[in-house]
């Protein structure tokens, strides 16, 4: 199926197969954390799927992929850990001090049984106690301060 | 009469727009940049003017409200966006916001339709406190009190005074305690006179016997007191750990709904379960050591500077290092023992969830799987487990050094004394056997200071049930004779407030009417029934029952007046005749019969062995569906409600079964105000009214009839189920 998509005014739209358009397109990842990169739906504004794209990058031309990624940006306020400062646990509660791609960022996250998410081995979305997700995407690649930090409270 | 909502204006108090100079009526600081970096973003709403400024209050764009038709809250991965629309159709976002502000956004946008449709502004943008402001801490609950900030001492206190009812035992116990303690210095003392009088000058031979028989005397009583003792503990921790089960569960099943559904049922168990257990434990063992003990340390003291002050402060000299061993590292051992209780949680939940829903595991043969997730919760609690205990062979290995360090100093600075004759052998000896008395405890003092902060974290955690929000039971205290008159008035709610699920809800249902509430999944039918339940209070509008504002009533006397029969039927592990007596315990015998007759259940009860003393299983797992949805049935009749709430009560049975159901419920729904959830829409042909929800709001009334004729969506409905019933084949 041959999509395009591209900005008009505040919206995503999408040209499907030339003949089909649609506005106010939603771009979500079906499978963020497990398959990251991959499997991209295209729901409408009434969040119908309109298409799902295995390797959206490779299905996309270039000027579509960018309009989905700036739009993905706009309606994901995750923010990526890159190091952590930072970590007090206290009475089962943890405060988190880091840095993100957002900017540093203090945060508490409790009940870290329910609200620290392992997905695989190396990859950890962890929800502070308003709901705020911080992802650290890969453990593996965070200093050793940081990793020494995280283990010492998981 | 209480007011229907709470008029809050979060303003700047007379600030005016840099703009216009108007009033501010809504001020809001998003903690998002406009690029939606962390950062800061003003939001200024006046009458006529929406204004949002950067951190150094500049103005970045302004809307005037007369150009827009709506705004609301859109939410986002971790965080929402105030969108507004503007009359020429377009949409524009305005800010981004963390999830932290987006139920004040949420009330912000609703705030602004209001200005924007000329109506008075009638929003909420209180901000609860969810850290403590002394120490930082997150609040157990949003305005509720740090647990930090209170002195652990405090909470000592609190667990004390369940002694209350036990006063004269525990005189008792202290009384015991302290005597005991005292009789336990006497030995060395003896022994020392012993060495002094006889043993150096081996003369007084009668001296001796009195001395052995003065021990013998003060061993038997001291053991005598010691037993007294501990049986008196063991009665009173017993007692008081008993009194704390029942007073925290008493307190979890008042709690409001939204507490079970913040914690899952493991973490609430274990409450009432492990959390009790530690305090019993410390109360039962860690309270007296510590008390005895610590009676014990100071007499020792005081008898060693008796003997000679030089020796005393000398060998009480690696104290202060035994001391600051315990404190220094006690941080670190909290933590690892909090990893330790966070695994425990998760081991917990995940035994509970693999044991509740071993039909499904076995269904879907996944043993294997669900053995190798234990199977990592249990290695992870393990590596947890020695980590936490390898630190503690550390530090205990340290302290066992420096209490042997004590011994070494006596006989150094005891024995360079004796020999210089400043001390008796007895007096060395004495102080020996002190020492011994006094280091022992030592060493465990900082695994009872360990005890005693988890004794007491636990005792928190029990105490932050208890005083958690309740439900309001009392409310205005009414407790009329209900007809089943249900009006909803502008009601909103959401589970979440800043994503309401009901919007502005309003109907009414007369005594003896049946309502159908009909919609997609999520419409806000469940939300309904929930509300009308009072399981949750509505967070705007009102809901009366004849004409009274039902947070008026008392809880329990308008719970009274409800009967539920769900699609999912919850039954007791008891008899079939207790299950159908649940809600009139009193009821007799003839009234159970009635009521099972009335719901086609009699005779299936009949045939089962023991019949009305069949014993139903957990959740009623003995019967079969169809069973334990007639005998909930017939639990509702018993009841005699005035308001009847359906819950696809026949959505799970098939149709024999159904028409069984169909014809019990006949009897069950006679003269009482019905509230009935359908998926089988052609269920509800008889309803007084059906009301069509749709994403929280009404968006159809009529009869079944009306609303068919109407060709609108309750008709888009059906047409969608007779499609799929004849794909499926099912016949109405």
């Amino acid at each position: 199926m041959k999509i395009e998509l591209f900005r008009r005014e505040q919206w995503l739209c999408a040209h499907i197969e030339g003949d089909k358009c649609a506005w106010n397109v939603k771009p979500v990842w079906a499978s963020p954390l497990s398959r990251p990169n991959r499997y991209l739906a295209l729901l409408d504004s009434k969040d119908k799927e309109l298409a799902l794209l295995v390797n959206p990058q490779q299905e996309l031309d270039a000027d579509s992929w960018t309009a989905a990624q700036e739009e993905m940006k706009r309606r994901d306020l995750t923010a990526r850990v890159a190091r952590i400062e930072s970590v007090r646990e206290d009475g089962g509660v943890a405060y988190f001090v880091v840095d993100t791609d957002r900017g540093r960022r203090e945060f508490v996250a409790n009940n870290l049984s329910t609200n620290a998410l392992f997905y695989g081995e190396s990859r950890l979305m962890m929800l502070d106690v308003d709901g705020n997700r911080f992802d650290f995407a890969d453990l593996n690649a965070l200093d050793e301060q940081s990793r020494e930090l995280l283990d010492g409270i998981l | 009469m209480r007011s229907p909502q709470i008029h809050t204006f979060q303003s700047s108090s007379g600030t005016a727009s840099p703009a216009k100079g108007e009033e501010i009526l809504i001020t809001l600081d998003s903690d998002l940049n406009p690029d939606g970096n962390f950062g800061f973003q003003r939001l200024e709403i006046s009458a006529s003017q929406l204004h949002v400024l950067d951190s150094e209050h500049r103005e970045l764009y302004s809307f005037a409200l007369d150009s827009l038709k709506s705004a609301r809250h859109q939410p986002l991965l971790s965080g929402g966006r105030l969108e507004i629309t503007l009359k020429s159709g377009a949409t524009l976002p305005v800010l981004s916001y963390s999830l932290h502000l987006a139920p004040r956004f949420s009330e912000a946008a609703r705030g602004l339709e209001q200005l924007i449709e000329g109506k008075p502004l009638s929003i909420n943008l209180e901000q609860k406190k969810t850290r403590c402001e002394k120490c930082g801490r997150l609040l157990p609950e949003p305005d509720g009190i740090c647990p930090a900030c209170i002195n652990r001492n405090q909470t000592l206190l609190r667990v004390a005074s369940y002694l209350g009812p036990y006063k004269k035992q525990a005189i008792a116990l202290a009384m015991t305690s302290v005597t005991a303690t005292l009789l336990n210095l006497a030995p060395p003392t003896i022994q020392g006179i012993l060495i002094d009088r006889v043993l150096s000058s081996r003369a007084n031979l009668p001296t001796l016997w009195l001395l052995i028989a003065a021990w013998i005397g003060v061993l038997v009583c001291a053991i005598g007191l010691q037993i007294l003792s501990a049986r008196l503990t063991t009665w009173l921790a017993g007692h008081i750990a008993t009194d704390l089960r029942a007073h925290v569960y008493k307190a979890v099943e008042h709690l409001q709904l939204g507490f079970f559904d913040r914690k899952q049922v493991g973490q609430i168990t274990s409450r009432i379960t492990q959390d009790t257990d530690r305090v019993w434990g410390f109360l039962s063992e860690g309270l007296p050591f510590l008390v005895t003990n610590f009676l014990l340390v100071v007499g020792v003291l005081f008898l060693l500077f008796l003997i000679n002050w030089k020796l005393a402060l000398a060998v009480m000299s690696p104290i202060p290092l035994v001391v600051f061993i315990g404190v220094f590292f006690w941080k670190r051992m909290a933590t690892l023992f909090g990893r330790v209780s966070s695994r425990w949680g998760r081991f917990h939940t995940h035994l509970n969830e693999s044991l509740t829903g071993i039909r499904v595991v076995k269904a879907f043969a996944q043993e294997d799987l669900e053995n190798k997730k234990f199977t990592h919760f249990n290695t992870q609690l393990k590596e947890a487990g020695m980590v936490a205990d390898n630190y503690w062979s550390a530090i205990f290995g340290l302290m066992s050094f420096c209490t042997s360090l004590g011994a070494i100093i006596n006989w150094a600075v005891g024995g360079y004394f004796v020999y210089r004759g400043e001390l008796t052998l007895g007096d060395f000896w004495r102080a020996n056997a002190y020492l011994g008395l006094v280091y022992g405890p030592m060493q465990w003092f900082a695994q009872v200071n360990n005890w005693f902060s988890r004794a007491m974290a636990g005792a928190e955690k029990i105490f932050e049930v208890i005083d958690s929000k309740r439900e309001d039971y009392v409310g205005g205290g009414q407790t009329p004779e209900i007809t089943g008159h249900v009006r909803f008035d502008g009601v909103r709610f959401g589970y979440d407030k800043s994503n309401p699920v009901i919007k502005d809800l309003s109907f009414e249902a007369k005594p003896g009417d049946f309502i159908g509430l009909v919609g997609k999944s999520g419409a806000g039918k469940s939300t309904t029934i929930n509300l009308i339940c009072r399981f949750y209070e509505p967070d705007a509008g009102r809901l009366e029952i004849d004409g009274i504002d039902y947070r008026d009533l008392d809880l329990q006397h308008w719970r009274r007046n409800i009967g539920i029969v769900l699609q999912e039927p919850f039954l007791f592990n008891g008899t079939v005749a207790d299950n159908i007596a649940y809600g009139k315990p009193d009821a007799s015998f003839e009234q159970i019969v009635e009521a099972a007759r009335a719901a086609h259940a009699h005779e299936f009860i009949l045939a089962k062995s023991d019949g009305y003393d069949t014993i139903v299983g957990e959740r009623g797992a003995k019967l079969s569906g169809g069973e334990r949805q007639r005998v909930s049935i017939a639990r509702a009749i018993l009841h005699n409600p005035k308001i009847l709430i359906l819950d696809e009560a026949t959505a799970s049975v098939d149709v024999e079964t159904e028409k069984q159901i169909q014809a019990a419920m006949k009897h069950l729904t006679e003269g009482r105000t019905v509230f009935a959830i359908a998926h089988r829409l052609a269920t509800l042909r008889n309803a007084t009214r059906l009301v069509v929800l749709d994403k929280g709001e009404i968006v159809e009334t009529g009869t079944h009839a009306e609303l068919m004729e109407k060709n609108g969506e309750f008709a888009k409905l059906v047409k969608t189920q007779s499609e799929i019933n004849e794909i499926i084949g099912v016949t109405e």
